[in-house]
C-alpha cells in the first residue's frame, strides 16, 4: 500500500535481551484510526516510540507516507517523520502558555495559524494561560492543538486520558476523536482501558507480550478472539478445560456448545455474562459468594473440582452463599486447542 | 481582659527575638545616619570607585562562575561522561574551600616566596615575581570556589526536568539544538540563576581573598577603616552599602524564583535521558573537567598539604595548633547549639501558629544572613565598645554573632524536617489525652531532632570557617584556625597557614557528606 500514512513491516525491539516487540505488521491509510489495546508491559508505549523515531528498532521498516524512515542502517530522527506523539503526561512546556505552545509545534512557512487551532480544540480565550492553569480535559485538548500544529500525517496517542476523571473521559475522548478525524490524519491511540479504546475508535488491535495479536472490529474480536489473551482483553472470561468433538464440548458443569468445530483438549472461554445460575439441591456448583451490582449480582460459583467461576446474574436471581446451583451456558462458547 | 494580658504576655518572646535580631541592620543605620557628615564625605570619587570594583568583582566572578557551573552541570547530567557520578562529586567538593585557604593556594604557588617563583622568575627572566594581587588573582580565587554553587542547582534541575518535554519538542519536528535552547535551556535556567545570585552574594561580602590579595572592595575598605582610622562612621556607611547591595541581591533571587511558573514538577514516568554521545568534543571535555579540578581542587590541597610538611620541619607548635582547634570547635558547638535551641521553637510556632510576629522573625533573620559578615561584625563591634563594653571582646559576643549571622541555616533545616512531621501527630497525642507539651516533647522533638542536628551542624561547619565577624569581634589573644591561616598568610607564614588551613579543611570535611546528600535527593 503506497499511500498509507504509516507502515511498519516486521519490527522488533529488545531492551537488552528482554525482548519487547516481536515482529509487529501495522499499516494505517490516512484518515484510518486505530485503538491498540493490551495490558501494561506488553510493549504497546514502545510501538510508539518506535514509530515517532525515539527508539531505533531492531529489525524490521517503517514508512510513512510512502517514505522510508527506519529500516536497516536508516534511522530518521523524529523531527525528521512527520510523526506526532501524544505523551502519556501530555508533556506541555511549563514555560509557555498555550499559544506558544501550539505556535511552538508550526513548521517554518506554515500557513496554519495558533487562533484557528486553539479554536479547533475549543479554548478559544484560554490562550495565554499556562498549562498548570488549565483543567485536565483542556490540556488534554491543547496537546492535541499543538500535535496537529506541525501538520503530521500521523498522531500517536499514549494513554492520553489515563489521568482524567471518569465523567469528563468520554467526553474528551469524544472531542479528540472529531478533532482528529476532521484533520483527515492517520491517528494510533494505545491504552489498556477498553472504554477508551472502544470510544477512539471502531477498530481495535490487540496486543500481547510484544505482538499484534489480532486487529478488527471490537464485535469481532469480542465474537471471534484467536487466543485467551485477547478474549481476556473485551472483558472478563472463565477459562475451562473440556474435551471437543465437532460442534459441542464436554466440561464440568455439562455440554457446551461451541462456535466452531474442535476436537479433543480444548479451553472453553466462558463469559460471565453467558452463564447461568439456577438452585439445584444436587447440583455441581455451590455459591460462595454473592455481590450486588445494581442491574446484575455477581455470583462466585465453585465447581467440585475446587474450581471457581464467576457469574452474572439477574438481579431478581436469589442466589444464598451455600446453595447448590446447576450452570448453564447461553449461546455457543469460543474454544481454544489445547497444545 | 486575662486573656489579652496573657496573648500579648505570650507573645513577649518572640517580640523580643525580633528586636534581637534587627540589631544589626538597625544599629548600623543609626550609626551611619548619626555620622551624617561621614556620608557626605562618601560622595568622593574613591567611594565611587570602590563600589564599581566591587561590582566588577561580582559581576566576573558570577559571570565566570555561571558559565563554568552550566557547562560542568550539563556534562556531568546529559553527556556521555565515564564516572559521571564521581566527576560530579569531586567538582562539587571545592565548595568547602573558605575563600582565603584559595587565596592562600595561589599566593603559595606564585607569590615571590611560593613554590613556583624560582621556576617562573626564570622562564619569565625576570629578577624578582610581581605579587599575587589585584582583580584576575581575586576573580580566580573566587571563581574557584563559587562556581559549585550553580553546578549543583543546575544539575538537580536537570534531573528534575521531565526529559519528555524535550522527546515532545523532537516528534513537533525540532531539532537537538533548538530544543536545547527553546525548551531545555529556559526550565533550567531559573535554577542556575538563583545559584548565580548566591555567587554574587557571596563575592560582593567576601573579605577573606579580598584582603589577601589586596583587592579594594568595599569589604577590604571597611576593615581598613574600622582598624586604621578614627572615622568609625565611614565604616559604618559602606558596611551600609554592602548591606544595602545583598539585600537587593536576595529580593532578586527571590524574585526570580516566584516567577518560576508552578506546576513544574516532574512527570509520572520518568524516563532517564539517552547520554547525549561527545564526539570529536570528547577529550575537551574532559580536560576541562580535569582542569577546573586540578585550579579549584588539587591546586588548594596539595598546597596546604605541602607547607604543612615543610613548616614541620620547621618545628611545628602542636600545642598552638591544638588551642586554635580547640577554640575554633568550641565556638562553632556553641554556636550550633544555641541556633538549634533557637530554631525549635521558632521554626515549630512558624508552621502550627504563623502569625505576623514569627514571619518577622523569620524574615530579620534572613537578613543578617544576608548581610556581608563584615558588615554585621562592625556593627555589633560598634555597638559593643561603645553601649555595653561588659560584653565587648568577650566569646559570649562572639557565639552571639555567629548565631544572629547563621540563624537561618538552622531555621532552614529544622522548619523542612518539622513540615514533613506534620501536625497530625501532636493532635493524636493530644486526643489520646497528652497535654501539649507533653505532646511536643515526646512526639514531635523525636521526630524533628534530624532536622534540628543538621541544622546545628550547618551553623558548626559555618562558623569554623568564618572570618571577618571572628576578626572584629574575637577577644584578644582568642585565635581561631581561619584567623590563624588568614594572619599567617598576611605576614608571610605560609608553613604556618598550611598546618590550620589543612586542620580547618579536615574539620569542614562532613561538609562534603551534606554536598552528596544533597545530590542524592
Amino acid at each position: 500500500m503506497i499511500n498509507a500514512s504509516v507502515q511498519a513491516r516486521g519490527l522488533h525491539k529488545s531492551f537488552g535481551v528482554e525482548p519487547v516487540i516481536r515482529g509487529i505488521d501495522l499499516t494505517l491509510a490516512p484518515g484510518d484510526s486505530l485503538s491498540v489495546m493490551g495490558p501494561s508491559g506488553c510493549g504497546k508505549t514502545t510501538l510508539l516510540r518506535l514509530l515517532a523515531g525515539l527508539e531505533r528498532p531492531d529489525e524490521g521498516t517503517i514508512f510513512v507516507s510512502g517514505r522510508q524512515v527506519a529500516g536497516p542502517g536508516l534511522h530518521l530522527p523524529p523531527e525528521r517523520r512527520r510523526v506526532v506523539l501524544v505523551f502519556q503526561d501530555l508533556a506541555l512546556f511549563p514555560h509557555m502558555t498555550i499559544a506558544q505552545n501550539v505556535a511552538f509545534g508550526l513548521r517554518r512557512g506554515s500557513t496554519l495559524r495558533v487562533e484557528d487551532l486553539i479554536e479547533r480544540v475549543y479554548l478559544s480565550g484560554l490562550a495565554g494561560r499556562f498549562p498548570h492553569e488549565l483543567s485536565g480535559g483542556q490540556r488534554q485538548r491543547a496537546a492535541i492543538a499543538r500535535a496537529l500544529a506541525c501538520e503530521p500525517d500521523v498522531v500517536l496517542l499514549d494513554e492520553p486520558f489515563a489521568n482524567l476523571d471518569v465523567f469528563l473521559r468520554s467526553q474528551v475522548r469524544g472531542q479528540v476523536r472529531d478533532v482528529l478525524a476532521e484533520a483527515g490524519v492517520a491517528s494510533l491511540l494505545v491504552t489498556h482501558d477498553l472504554a477508551d479504546a472502544l470510544g477512539f475508535s471502531g477498530k481495535l488491535g490487540a496486543m500481547v507480550r510484544g505482538r499484534l495479536v489480532q486487529s478488527g472490529p471490537p464485535s469481532h474480536l469480542y465474537d471471534n478472539p484467536l487466543t485467551p489473551e485477547v478474549a481476556g482483553l473485551l472483558g472478563s472470561i472463565n477459562l475451562v478445560p473440556a474435551t471437543a468433538s465437532g460442534r459441542v464440548a464436554e466440561c464440568e458443569i455439562g455440554r457446551i456448545e461451541l462456535s466452531a468445530e474442535f476436537h479433543g483438549r480444548v479451553l472453553l472461554a466462558l463469559r460471565p455474562a453467558s452463564l447461568e445460575a439456577t438452585a439445584e439441591p444436587l447440583g455441581p456448583g455451590r455459591v460462595v459468594e454473592t455481590e450486588f451490582g445494581g442491574d446484575h449480582t455477581q455470583v462466585r460459583v465453585q465447581l467440585n473440582s475446587g474450581r471457581t467461576l464467576a457469574v452474572r446474574a439477574r438481579p431478581d436471581v436469589r442466589l444464598e452463599p451455600g446453595s447448590s446451583v446447576t450452570l448453564t451456558m447461553r449461546g455457543a462458547a469460543t474454544a481454544f486447542p489445547l497444545v | 481582659m486575662l486573656a489579652r494580658v496573657l496573648s500579648l504576655a505570650g507573645r513577649l518572646p518572640l517580640l523580643l527575638l525580633a528586636g534581637f535580631l534587627a540589631i544589626p541592620l538597625g544599629y548600623l543605620l543609626l550609626r551611619a545616619l548619626g555620622g551624617f557628615e561621614a556620608g557626605r564625605t562618601l560622595l568622593r570619587l574613591r567611594t565611587l570607585e570602590l563600589i564599581a570594583d566591587t561590582a566588577l568583582l561580582a559581576v566576573l566572578v558570577t559571570v565566570l562562575s555561571g558559565v563554568i557551573g552550566i557547562a560542568l552541570a550539563w556534562l556531568v547530567a546529559r553527556a556521555r561522561i565515564r564516572f559521571a557520578r564521581t566527576w560530579l562529586l569531586v567538582l562539587a567538593t571545592p565548595i568547602v574551600i573558605p575563600s582565603y585557604v584559595s587565596a592562600f593556594a595561589l599566593i603559595a604557588l606564585f607569590s615571590p616566596r611560593g613554590l613556583f617563583a624560582d621556576p617562573l622568575t626564570l622562564l619569565l627572566g625576570l629578577e624578582r615575581l610581581p605579587p599575587v594581587v589585584g582583580l584576575p588573582a581575586t576573580v580566580f580565587a573566587m571563581t574557584t570556589i563559587c562556581y559549585p554553587y550553580v553546578l549543583l542547582p543546575t544539575v538537580a534541575a536537570l534531573h528534575r526536568t521531565n526529559f519528555q518535554l524535550e522527546e515532545a519538542a523532537r516528534v513537533l519536528g525540532k531539532g537537538q539544538s533548538e530544543t536545547l535552547r527553546r525548551i531545555l535551556f529556559p526550565l533550567v535556567a531559573p535554577s542556575a540563576a538563583a545559584g548565580a545570585l548566591i555567587v554574587a552574594l557571596y563575592s560582593i561580602g567576601d573579605f577573606g581573598a579580598v584582603s589577601l590579595l589586596d583587592y579594594d572592595a568595599l569589604s577590604s575598605a571597611i576593615y581598613a577603616r574600622y582598624e586604621y582610622s578614627l572615622d568609625r562612621s565611614a565604616a559604618a556607611w559602606f558596611s551600609l552599602l554592602l548591606a544595602g547591595g545583598a539585600l537587593g541581591l536576595v529580593l532578586l533571587e527571590s524574585w526570580i524564583r516566584n516567577r518560576r511558573p508552578v506546576g513544574w514538577s516532574a512527570a509520572a514516568t520518568l524516563r532517564r535521558p539517552e547520554p547525549v554521545p561527545l564526539g570529536a568534543w570528547t577529550l575537551p571535555a574532559y580536560l576541562f573537567m580535569s582542569l577546573v579540578v586540578l585550579a579549584s581542587l588539587a591546586m588548594p590541597l596539595s598546597m596546604l598539604v605541602y607547607w604543612t610538611v615543610q613548616g614541620f620541619r620547621d618545628g611545628l607548635d602542636v600545642a598552638e595548633l591544638g588551642r586554635q582547634a580547640g577554640g575554633t570547635v568550641a565556638v562553632a558547638l556553641a554556636a550550633g547549639g544555641l541556633c538549634a535551641l533557637l530554631a525549635a521553637p521558632v521554626s515549630w510556632l512558624r508552621l502550627r501558629r504563623p502569625g505576623f510576629l514569627i514571619r518577622a522573625v523569620g524574615s530579620l533573620a534572613a537578613v543578617n544572613y544576608a548581610i556581608p559578615g563584615i558588615a554585621l561584625g562592625l556593627s555589633l563591634v560598634l555597638l559593643a565598645s561603645r553601649w555595653t563594653p561588659w560584653i565587648y571582646q568577650s566569646i559570649g559576643l562572639l557565639v552571639i554573632a555567629y548565631c544572629l549571622y547563621s540563624l537561618p541555616l538552622a531555621l532552614g533545616a529544622a522548619r523542612s524536617n518539622l513540615a514533613q512531621v506534620g501536625g497530625r501527630l501532636e493532635e493524636a497525642a493530644r486526643v489520646l489525652g497528652r497535654s501539649l507539651p507533653t505532646a511536643l516533647w515526646k512526639v514531635t522533638l523525636p521526630l524533628a531532632r534530624p532536622g534540628l542536628l543538621a541544622g546545628a551542624g550547618l551553623v558548626f561547619l559555618t562558623t569554623a570557617k568564618e572570618l571577618p565577624i571572628t576578626l572584629l569581634l574575637r577577644p584578644t589573644g582568642f585565635d581561631t584556625l581561619a584567623i590563624e591561616v588568614w594572619a599567617s598568610v598576611e605576614s608571610g607564614y605560609l608553613g604556618e597557614a598550611g598546618q590550620a588551613g589543612l586542620l580547618l579543611l579536615i574539620l569542614a570535611l562532613p561538609q562534603v557528606g551534606l554536598v552528596l546528600a544533597g545530590l542524592r535527593r
